[in-house]
């Protein structure tokens, strides 16, 4: 099999893609650079019917960059590979809010590889929305406006000691290693040399230097703007289903409607570098 | 109040606690004013950006003739001014009128024409008993008020301004007279209105040097070269912030009251709840420059 061979297939118009006919355990360096080009161009990307263990998973994941674990989430028995766990009787799950992974770090992550260990029947999709759409789309004027603008990030409020997860039945780790970052609004990719929004609701807090009620109507304005259909799309899951998402490029969603069943995936992050 | 009042030295101003809005007692507004006089009205008209002087009965000839004390007369477009009278407008509601009142949204005057009013004079000669209030917010503060970043920002954008909510070919005032609506004031509505001009969002007085937001919900449309609805995302804030009750003073008339307003720095608001009484004013305009 070679690079040749790959089928991508959109999964919209605005966000994400499929790529078909291809090993992740086997990928040959012209299929590597393929896959490369894909993640580059459409923000995230899937891939079916993967027999991964934890290894071929770490495996894949170093072709990207140095491995990057997660202080808050609860490892699976290998500590390079996180949890991201809801048992039958939990009601709230991690991630039921469009967020940005790792954004409150000073060199945010380049995104993770996250693949299905245990599924329930139904519901569970993740949905995506692409930042560069989302720019793209703003006006002249605002972009602007935005360019020369930074903004704070910070995970106190959803993994630190007063946290709105605090009163639910998820559980994190090291409460107390809270910490922010700022970034511009609008980066230039470091890898597609494209521009893309980057706030999120999960964990931007304010614009540089504005106050909490300044920012809100102007940060309220562009999350929603950021996740209009024509931005988005939604992945459903199915045994051996494998995502890989670009956290500079977009946001993403668990969808929290499988209430009465387990889900257990696998997630390994990968180092990023700063943003300019 | 005494004839001796024509003396300077008599004149008390006395502001706000805020330092917006402030009451000028001690001239006597129908004759000439003393150059010294004139300057202290002007100093406090500018300084505190509202200015009114109680119990000062007025001719329309001494109406007119304070204005030009002031400045030129501005250009008042989209209302019949009075019959022989080309710069007063009667602000008029009759007891029965059912037509909101006149002013009800906060604005600056005619901030859409190339070089807007500094000034607006009003002039009351009969005050309802209840209502009929005018609101002013402060620019100034509210600017002020702003962090650093934020102003920045908004320093940067340019407003753009249009009389066609209001006066327009599809505004409010043409679709109140297309159902036959009951306003005594005659409202000429014109695609004139319909017109943009852009000034800069954040002004700096020409007097004073201060900054003040210059954008207001009746007559700023949006920011250049933003959509409506990012426009709406930083403007609605700022409408909110500017008229937050810290930067507003409510001014209630008596009848007989000159005020006077700096529309470079300031946005109205003309409170209604008077049904069933009249309420009769006078009003002029002075010139003003280019916002910078």
């Amino acid at each position: 099999m070679d690079g040749s061979m790959l089928e991508l297939r959109k999964m919209s118009g605005g966000c994400g893609a499929e790529i078909l006919g291809v090993d992740l355990r086997q990928l040959t360096n012209s299929q590597m650079e393929t896959v490369r080009q894909a993640f580059s161009d459409h923000g995230v990307i899937f891939f079916r019917d993967q027999s991964l263990t934890p290894e071929d998973h770490i495996a894949f994941a170093r072709r990207w960059g140095e491995i990057v674990v997660n202080k808050f989430f609860t490892p699976s028995e290998n500590p390079l590979i996180a949890e991201v766990r809801k048992e039958k009787e939990q009601t709230t799950n991690i991630g039921g809010g469009w967020h940005t992974d790792h954004s409150y770090d000073v060199e945010p992550a380049i995104g993770s590889v996250l693949v299905a260990r245990n599924l329930p029947e139904e519901g569970g999709d993740t949905l995506f929305a692409n930042m560069y759409a989302a720019y793209e789309a703003l006006s002249p004027g605002l972009k602007k406006t935005l360019e020369t603008m930074r903004a704070v990030h910070s995970n106190a409020h959803v993994f630190g000691a007063a946290s709105a997860y605090k009163s639910t039945d998820v559980k994190f780790r090291n409460e107390n290693m809270i910490s922010d970052a700022v970034h511009p609004v609008v980066i230039t990719h470091p890898m597609s040399g494209r521009k893309a929004l980057y706030v999120n609701p999960g964990f931007t807090i304010h614009f540089e230097g504005w106050s909490l009620q300044e920012s809100r109507p102007l940060l309220d304005y562009l999350f929603a703007h950021a996740v209009r259909p024509e931005f988005t799309c939604r992945f459903r899951w199915s045994p051996g289903s494998v995502a890989f998402w670009d956290n500079r490029a977009t946001w993403h969603y668990a969808a929290n409607d499988y209430h009465g069943h387990q889900r257990l995936m696998h997630r390994i992050t990968i180092a990023g570098g700063p943003l300019g | 109040m005494s004839q001796a009042v024509l003396q300077t030295d008599a004149i008390a101003v006395r502001p706000n606690p805020s330092g917006f809005g402030a009451e000028i007692t001690g001239l006597d507004l129908s004759k000439p004013l003393p150059p010294a006089a004139l300057a202290a009205v002007k100093q406090a008209w500018a300084d505190h950006g509202v200015v009114w002087f109680p119990d000062q009965p007025l001719t329309h000839d001494e109406l007119e003739a304070f204005t030009l004390q002031i400045g030129p007369f501005g250009h008042d477009p989209f209302i019949a001014p009075m019959e022989g009278r080309p710069h007063i407008l009667e602000l008029r509601r009759e007891p029965d009128e059912k037509a909101r009142n006149f002013g009800a949204g906060w604005h600056s005057d005619w901030s859409f024409q190339e070089e807007p009013p500094a000034a607006t004079i009003l002039h009351s000669k009969v005050t309802p008993p209840i209502g009929g209030d005018t609101l002013y917010a402060d620019g100034v503060r509210a600017y002020d008020a702003l962090s650093d970043a934020m102003k920045k920002m908004l320093v940067g954008l340019t407003a753009i301004h249009t009389a066609a909510l209001p006066y327009g070919s599809k505004g409010l005032f043409a679709q109140e007279q297309a159902s036959q609506g009951d306003r005594t004031m005659k409202i000429i509505v014109s695609e004139e209105a319909d017109k943009t001009y852009p000034h800069p969002l954040v002004r700096t007085h020409p007097i004073t040097s201060r900054k003040a937001l210059y954008v207001s919900p009746v007559y700023t449309l949006g920011i250049e070269g933003m959509t409506n609805a990012e426009s709406a995302a930083i403007l609605g804030f700022l409408y909110a912030h500017m008229t937050k009750d810290e930067f507003v003073y409510r001014h209630k008339w008596r009848e007989n009251m000159l005020t006077m307003w700096d529309n470079r720095c300031t946005l109205h608001y003309a409170d209604g709840g008077y049904d069933g009484h009249l309420r009769l004013m006078h009003r002029t305009t002075v010139a003003g420059d280019r916002p910078r």
